[in-house]
C-alpha cells in the first residue's frame, strides 16, 4: 500500500488501514516518547492520544511532509504536554506539598532501556537523569538523534528547525549534560 | 576539568550504544480501541450536557413551570370567587326564587 492510498483510505475511516498504520509505526514512536517521558505508562497514555488525533485529524494533514513525519510531531507535541503537566504538578507539590500526593518515579533504568548490561546500569541511570534534566528543545534533540539514532533531516523536520539549529542545539545538550553529570557524581 | 569531564560524558554515552529500542506490546491496538470506542460513547453524553445546549434547556423548563405555575394561581383564584360567591348565597339565602 503506498501512502496516497494509505491516507485516502484512513479519510475514509478504513479500519485495516487505521490498524495497518498503527502496527507500523507504534513502536518507533512508543520509543520516541517513552525517551522523551522515561515513564513507561505515560508513554502509554501519550500513544494512544497521538493514534487517535491521528484518525480524528487525517482530514486535515496537507501532505507537506510524510505520514511518518506528521504522525510523530503530533507524539512529540503529546509528549512534551504530559512533561509540562508533570513538572507543573511538580510545582505545585513543592509549594504545596499537603495538598498534592507526591508522585513516585522510581522506574528501573533497564525496563525502559533493556539491553544495558548489570555493570552500566548506574552510569545509564546517572545519564537519563543528566537529560531529564535539559532544557526541552536540547533534550528533544539530543533524544531523537543520541538516544533514537534518528538522522539529523528527519529531526529538522519533526522539530522544524535547520540543520544550524539542531546542531547548536546538540553543541549544547552535551555541554549541559557534562555539568549534569558532574553534579551527579560530585555534588 | 574539561577534560575529565569530557571522558565521563563519552564514558556515559558509550551506553547508549548497549540500548535496545522498546516496542508496544502485542495489546497495544486493543487498548487503542477500547480507548477510541470509550471517548465516542463519552461524547455523546458531553454533546448533550454542552452548555450551549443545557443552558437554553433549562431556561425553556423554567419558563414553562413558571407559566404554569402562574396559570394554576390564576385558576385557583377564579375558583376562589366562584366558591365565595355560591357561599354568599347560600348564607343569605339568595337562592330563594322570588315571586317577582
Amino acid at each position: 500500500m503506498n501512502e496516497l492510498e494509505l491516507i485516502g483510505r484512513l479519510r475514509q475511516g478504513d479500519e485495516p488501514a487505521f490498524r495497518w498504520l498503527v502496527d507500523k509505526l507504534s513502536s518507533r514512536i512508543h520509543y520516541t516518547v517513552l525517551n522523551i517521558l522515561q515513564d513507561p505508562d505515560e508513554a502509554d497514555d501519550a500513544l494512544q492520544e497521538t493514534f487517535i488525533q491521528v484518525y480524528e485529524s487525517i482530514g486535515g494533514f496537507k501532505a507537506e511532509s510524510s505520514l511518518s513525519t506528521w504522525v510523530h510531531k503530533i507524539a512529540i507535541r503529546k509528549a512534551l504536554e504530559k512533561l509540562r503537566k508533570r513538572k507543573t504538578r511538580q510545582r505545585i507539590q513543592s509549594i504545596i506539598p499537603w495538598w498534592m500526593p507526591e508522585e513516585k518515579r522510581s522506574v528501573d533504568i533497564s525496563l525502559l532501556n533493556p539491553g544495558i548490561v548489570a555493570e552500566n546500569k548506574e552510569k545509564a541511570t546517572a545519564l537519563f537523569k543528566a537529560i531529564d534534566q535539559l532544557p526541552e528543545n536540547q533534550k528533544l534533540a539530543f533524544t531523537l538523534i543520541r538516544v533514537q539514532g534518528m538522522k539529523h533531516d528527519e529531526v529538522t523536520e519533526i522539530m522544524g528547525l535547520g540543520v544550524k539549529a539542531i546542531e547548536s542545539l546538540l553543541s549544547r545538550a552535551k555541554e549541559n549534560l557534562k555539568k549534569n553529570l558532574e553534579k551527579y557524581y560530585y555534588q | 576539568m574539561n577534560k575529565h569531564a569530557n571522558s565521563l560524558l563519552e564514558e556515559h554515552l558509550n551506553v547508549l550504544d548497549e540500548i535496545q529500542a522498546v516496542g508496544t506490546d502485542h495489546f497495544f491496538y486493543t487498548r487503542l480501541r477500547a480507548r477510541m470506542d470509550s471517548k465516542n460513547a463519552s461524547e455523546v453524553w458531553s454533546f448533550r450536557l454542552r452548555p450551549s445546549l443545557a443552558i437554553p434547556a433549562l431556561t425553556i423548563l423554567l419558563v414553562m413551570n413558571g407559566i404554569l405555575l402562574f396559570q394554576s394561581t390564576q385558576h385557583k383564584d377564579k375558583q376562589d370567587s366562584a366558591y365565595s360567591i355560591q357561599r354568599f348565597a347560600a348564607d343569605y339565602n339568595q337562592s330563594i326564587e322570588t315571586i317577582y
